[in-house]
């Protein structure tokens, strides 16, 4: 008989030993559900912290390069700012570009690809082959992108440098491990609605940086499931398509491609001169919600040749439509990444979903806020570990390096703008001597304090040696926009490092 | 610079104003609810009607794709900043009388010191991580692909569905083969997972 049938059978007679008795059966029928419950937390628990440390280092370098690649579009700009900008291009230039373009190649490429002025990016560039130039505003070609420092820290977002498809794989792997731990760190969490506002700041420094780990973790679960996904998503669909083809598509992975993607279309006509207003005319009369963001022209020179513009729609997170024209610029098709089958759509939303680049600027900085934060849960969540342990080993003084190092080793990195210096070089050689510094030092306290007052001092030299070398005049613009940043990340990090001494260790 | 006031109110300032009375409230209710005053319906439902509503109005002004992103991006961001900010703003961190109280040997801010790590415990756990994330990987990407043949739709939302589910399916067999005291059941178990589902895809046709 349960305790609820026999509260029901004898209302009259029950009494103090009655409740008593009923209250320890309840709590033995209890008992089994709440060991399973404890078990699950435990293992929960025993799995976020053992893959945690497994891919701490990596996904804390991920994330961190991951908030920063944000504003690469940005960073490109500061990188190279004597670039000419403008908001405003006509066919005139780029006709002229295309025809420059192929003066300046050897040989005629396959496709040419032309990128559009955008409010982000006020630049237009030509590419083809591997080739590349920036465009004037008299169609004239400027000089070519650098593979500079953005082009680093962006390689070291999207496969932390390592050869291509390797790197991007493991990227990917750390994408699904973030997803697991996030699972995992919920299960493990059982108060995690009673904890939901708790802040203690007060509290030792371990309770503080638990309660850091879980209140930004709580809060950013929707933020940091969807960037876990999504970069899952980019760097582990190749593995898919390789299955697909091998299980269902006689090993062609391009059929694989093109069953999401879409197939090329095959176009045949006399050889004729581009018509590149028309298509633009067309593209407004048609699709005047359209923004165009870049062109390609296939097949250039040839029977086949198409021309393909690409462009934003709005409210829509697709990172473009595709509108296909002759050369004559007659409208042939669009690709339906907007309006194709749910799977189309979404897989050409994740892009932009992940980079953080749509809606403007405002999402950008949300974006960049947000990875900060999920960079902050990666480094808490070891520091966490560390200070249950009641001693301190080499691990703590490797971590510190990490932490405190890689932000170092990433402004510093950003001499190679001025210096022509490999960003890469700079980047691995500092990280290593962190290392050595950490290990030699063995007082993490003092060396991350040592390392934000070094990183402070080199984002306060940046700025100032960035204004000197291209002789930037002093207008509100957003190279000054950026230098006057970094000059404000140097007074924080100096804050950061000054109170660490100020704190008992 | 022309900013529309009108425009600016409607599609900026009244979602993130809604956003942020929608989480002030469940943030009260929260407060009442951890103090044990109780929270009537009426205080529930007009919480949950709130941000509703925030996600209706984010949605109405941005489009359903930009609009449910932003409710989430928001959110985080403006419960974060009651988490940090407002306690201290208003002089009183419901959280401070805890720390003197039990909640310091609670889960979340587990007190409860290792005994001490040894190195090879650590060595040990990297080697099982080694070894279970590249075969959990093998099991979800086989398993990924018998998604793709028994989806029912299209071929192209089959192939998406699978290639999301893929890393959900490799972190969950990971940390499932990670959280087991004893690792042969489990690592059975996927033997037995990837050989049926090895045979569904490439041996049925």
């Amino acid at each position: 008989m349960s305790s609820r049938e026999h509260f029901d059978n004898q209302p009259e007679h029950f009494d103090k030993q009655n409740i008593a008795t009923i209250a320890e059966e309840k709590k033995q029928s209890a008992k089994p559900a709440k060991s399973n419950k404890s078990q699950l937390v435990k293992r929960a628990l025993s799995s976020h912290s053992w893959v945690g440390l497994s891919v701490s280092a990596l996904m804390y370098l991920v994330c961190l390069s991951g908030a920063l690649v944000v504003f690469y579009e940005e960073f490109e700009r500061w990188e190279q700012p004597v670039i000419e900008e403008y908001d405003d291009y006509s066919t005139r230039q780029i006709h002229m570009a295309i025809e420059r373009f192929n003066q300046r190649v050897e040989s005629t490429p396959e496709s040419i690809y032309v990128v559009l002025p955008t409010e982000s990016v006020p630049r237009m560039h030509i590419s083809g082959d591997d080739q590349e130039w920036f465009i004037n505003q008299d169609g004239s070609l400027s000089e070519p992108p650098i593979e500079g420092w953005t082009h680093f820290l962006k390689e070291l977002h999207i496969n932390l440098h390592l050869p291509q498809t390797f790197g991007i794989i493991l990227v990917g792997a750390l994408g699904a491990m973030l997803c697991g731990l996030i699972v995992t760190g919920i299960l493990a969490h059982p108060r995690i609605f009673k904890d939901a506002f708790i802040w203690r700041p007060k509290g030792s420094r371990r309770i503080a940086q638990v309660d850091l780990h879980n209140r930004l973790s709580v809060w950013g679960t929707p933020f940091f499931f969807m960037i876990g996904l999504t970069g899952a998503f980019i760097g582990l669909v190749g593995i898919l398509i390789l299955v697909s083809a091998s299980a269902f598509y006689n090993n062609d992975r391009e059929a694989v491609i093109d069953e999401v993607y879409g197939a090329d279309i095959e176009v045949t006509q006399s050889i004729e001169q581009l018509n590149i207003e028309n298509a633009l005319q067309q593209l407004q009369m048609t699709h005047p919600n359209a923004k165009p963001i870049y062109m390609v022209v296939q097949n250039f020179a040839t029977e086949n040749q198409f021309l393909e513009i690409a462009a934003t729609l709005p409210e829509r997170l697709i990172y473009s439509e595709i509108y296909r024209f002759r050369s004559n610029g007659e409208l042939i098709n669009h690709q339906g990444m907007s309006d194709g089958h749910w799977g189309q759509q979404l897989a050409y939303s994740v892009y932009r979903l992940h980079f953080g680049h749509f809606a403007g600027m405002p999402v950008k900085w949300v974006y960049f806020i947000l990875g900060l934060a999920l960079t902050i849960v990666c480094a808490t969540g070891v520091n966490i570990w560390l200070a249950r342990r009641k001693f301190t080993s080499f691990i703590n003084d490797l971590w510190v390096a990490v932490v405190w190092g890689s932000p170092f080793a990433i402004v510093l990195a950003s001499m190679s703008v001025m210096t022509r210096l490999s960003a890469t070089m700079i980047f691995l050689l500092s990280t290593v001597m962190c290392i050595i510094y950490a290990l030699w030092k063995k007082n993490p306290p003092r060396v991350k304090s040592h390392l934000q007052l070094l990183t402070a001092l080199v984002l306060l030299v940046i700025p100032v040696w960035h204004h000197l070398h291209f002789s930037m005049s002093w207008n509100w613009n957003l190279v000054n926009a950026i230098n006057f940043s970094l000059v404000i990340g140097s007074a924080i990090y100096i804050w950061l490092g000054l109170s660490v001494n100020r704190k008992p260790s | 610079m022309n900013i529309d006031f009108f425009s600016l109110l409607s599609s900026l300032l009244l979602p993130i104003g809604l956003n942020l009375l929608a989480l002030v409230m469940t943030y009260q209710l929260w407060i009442r609810w951890t103090r044990k005053q109780g929270n009537s319906l009426l205080r529930s439902l007009i919480c949950v009607c709130l941000n509703t509503l925030s996600i209706v109005i984010w949605c109405k002004t941005w489009g359903v794709e930009y609009g449910v992103t932003f409710y989430c991006v928001v959110s985080a961001l403006i419960s974060l900043m009651i988490v940090f900010f407002l306690p201290t703003l208003l002089g009183r961190n419901p959280s401070d009388q805890k720390i003197n109280k039990s909640t310091d040997q609670s889960r979340d801010s587990d007190t409860r010191r290792f005994d001490g790590v040894k190195s090879r415990q650590i060595g040990q756990a990297l080697v099982t991580f080694l070894l279970a994330g590249p075969w959990a990987f093998i099991v979800s990407a086989i398993l990924a692909a018998l998604l793709v043949k028994l989806y029912w739709g299209e071929r192209a939302n089959a192939l998406v569905f699978a290639a999301l589910m893929l890393p959900l399916l490799w972190a969950g067999v990971s940390s499932w083969l990670m959280s087991q005291p004893r690792r042969l059941k489990p690592f059975l178990w996927s033997v037995l997972v990837l050989i049926t589902s090895t045979v569904s895809v490439w041996g049925v046709n």
